[in-house]
């Protein structure tokens, strides 16, 4: 049965002084599904995105995540944006082991970090190492360290990008640091990746291979994957459904929804002539 | 700057010093190795305390200014509401020149050191908070958030984004006044004090009429200006390696 990751609920939104962007607007994200949100400029793919985030907050209506009402950004949550916004004045691995530093900077408040004390981030959860939670809590901070490092040690070799890790983001390629800010995110073992157009400013082979990277490490790790996009391709590379937003200020009933189907290149090719179609309608 | 290009830079100074001192001919532009002289006889007469006198002072500006400006600066540069209600007192302070305050802050604070800290206080403040709340307000919004989305609130982001982000407009704005600040720190020493660089380049100059020893006082105020300029610049390269 499919179970909800995000459900937004009658969601308003507008910038202020500009026309409301969301009316109404609803949507479930299932557990484990991946998404491609899309349509023209300013018709509000990066402001959901924000709103998902909990970066924003709606006027009106409200969104859940694990049937908790949204209200800052949630540490469960990661957050890609296509200018990667890595710290300028930090290397590779520091910029990687942010997440884990901010935790312990609050502590498990519940707030900024999770009450469970998760601050033994996701290299713990990567194979053979499996940690224990409970084990965890009574761990000393130079254990939690040792674990931080191992886990930042572990993305860094997954994204491919250990040999540059102490090296500054400015002294790195654009593919390079987008696969920092993946890693950065990845840390934190997020149950959700959001990401905003993180490949556009790539070029089309680590384009494609970076965006086949992210998916085989959402499926492997069971997350809700959304993707904002103004390609169709990219779109229906990684979405299993695709929301079309309309243009700014159209009424939410112009949002369209596409199950991508499994398989067929046929049928595949028919959704993106019905996608191309819809987005010019608009 | 590579310590060579230093060194050849300092030679041909010298060498026009020379040469210019051989044209005028004067007791008033002694050559180089006359105020070399003096300069050694006078580090056995209290030079290094004068010299040590007009350091304290500029160091305590140096330490105000950047307590206070910088947290003003970053304040300024974080809240747009703070800076609608303060930027246009900012705005009309920054250009006035602060040396024509010196008769002002020598009335209200007195003669003492309070009011010549104070001064190089007001010269460095407005420098480092300009400086500091353009580079705060700079920061790339999609840089605040991904660090909010990995859980920072204000604090963490003072913490990891805001103040590291201006770590090098704070550097910059002290290099850029701290010329200003040694030169006004002259003209603060030229009263009710008798120790200084300041008071020791009038002191030998005008009223003992040693002019070896007066340029001794002016070489002594050079080095404490290059010091803390080169002071400066090492720490941004310590400080702000990614920058380079």
């Amino acid at each position: 049965m499919r179970s909800t990751a995000i459900r937004v609920e009658k969601l308003s939104f507008a910038w202020p002084g500009r026309e409301a962007l969301f009316s109404g607007f609803s949507l479930d994200i299932g557990r484990g599904e991946s998404w491609a949100i899309v349509g023209a400029s300013g018709s509000g793919k990066s402001s959901l995105l924000a709103l998902l985030a909990g970066l924003e907050r709606p006027q009106g209506g409200r969104i859940l995540i694990g049937g908790e009402e949204l209200i800052r950004p949630r540490p469960g949550t990661g957050l890609v944006l296509q200018d990667h916004g890595l710290l300028p004045w930090a290397s590779i691995r520091d910029n990687v082991s942010l997440g884990p530093r901010l935790r312990r900077f609050y502590g498990a408040d519940g707030r900024h970090a999770p009450s469970e004390a998760a601050l033994a981030p996701s290299g713990s959860a990567a194979p053979g190492h499996a940690a224990a939670g409970a084990a965890t809590k009574k761990a000393s901070a130079a254990e939690a360290s040792a674990r931080t490092a191992a886990s930042v040690d572990f993305w860094l070799e997954r994204l491919g990008i250990a040999d540059i890790a102490e090296a500054w983001p400015s002294h790195v390629s654009g593919g390079q640091r987008q696969r920092a800010a993946i890693a950065r995110s990845l840390v934190l073992d997020p149950d959700i990746l959001l990401m905003d157009e993180p490949f556009s400013s790539l070029d089309e082979a680590t384009r494609e291979d970076l965006r086949g990277l992210t998916l085989d490490i959402g499926r492997e790790r069971g997350m809700s994957l959304v993707l904002v996009t103004h390609s169709i391709d990219e779109a229906l590379a990684v979405g299993d459904r695709i929301l079309l937003l309309g243009a700014s200020g159209s009424a939410p009933a112009k949002t369209l929804i596409f199950d991508k189907p499994r398989g067929e290149a046929r049928a595949a090719a028919g959704l993106k002539a019905s996608l191309r179609a819809a987005m010019e309608e608009r | 700057m590579k310590k060579r290009d230093i060194l050849w830079a300092s030679l041909a100074l010298l060498a026009l010093w020379e040469l210019l001192a051989l044209a005028v001919h004067q007791p008033i532009l002694p050559p180089p190795p006359e105020v070399a002289a003096a300069f050694w006889r006078d580090l056995g007469r209290g030079l290094p305390l004068h010299f040590l006198a007009s350091l304290g002072r500029v160091t305590a500006g140096i330490a105000v200014s950047v307590l206070l400006g910088v947290p003003a600066g970053l304040a300024l540069g974080m809240s747009r509401r703070l800076h609608r209600l303060l930027g246009p007192l900012v705005y009309i302070l920054y250009p006035i020149p602060k040396v024509v305050l010196v008769p002002v802050v020598f009335l209200v604070l007195g003669i003492g050191d309070l009011a010549k800290v104070a001064m190089i206080f007001i010269i460095l403040f407005f420098q480092v908070l300009v400086l500091v709340r353009d580079q705060a307000a700079a920061i790339p919004p999609a840089l605040v958030a991904s660090v909010r989305s990995l859980g920072a609130g204000r604090r963490a982001l003072f913490r990891y984004v805001y103040f590291p982000a201006c770590v090098p407009a704070i550097l910059t704005s002290l290099r850029q006044s701290v010329g200003t600040a040694v030169a006004v720190l002259y003209i603060a020493e030229l009263f009710a004090t008798k120790w200084g660089l300041g008071y020791y380049i009038y002191f030998q100059g005008s009223t003992l009429m040693d002019y070896p020893a007066m340029y001794a006082g002016v070489v002594a105020m050079s080095l404490l200006g290059l010091g803390l300029y080169f002071g400066i610049d090492l720490l941004e390269r310590r400080l702000c390696p990614w920058a380079r």
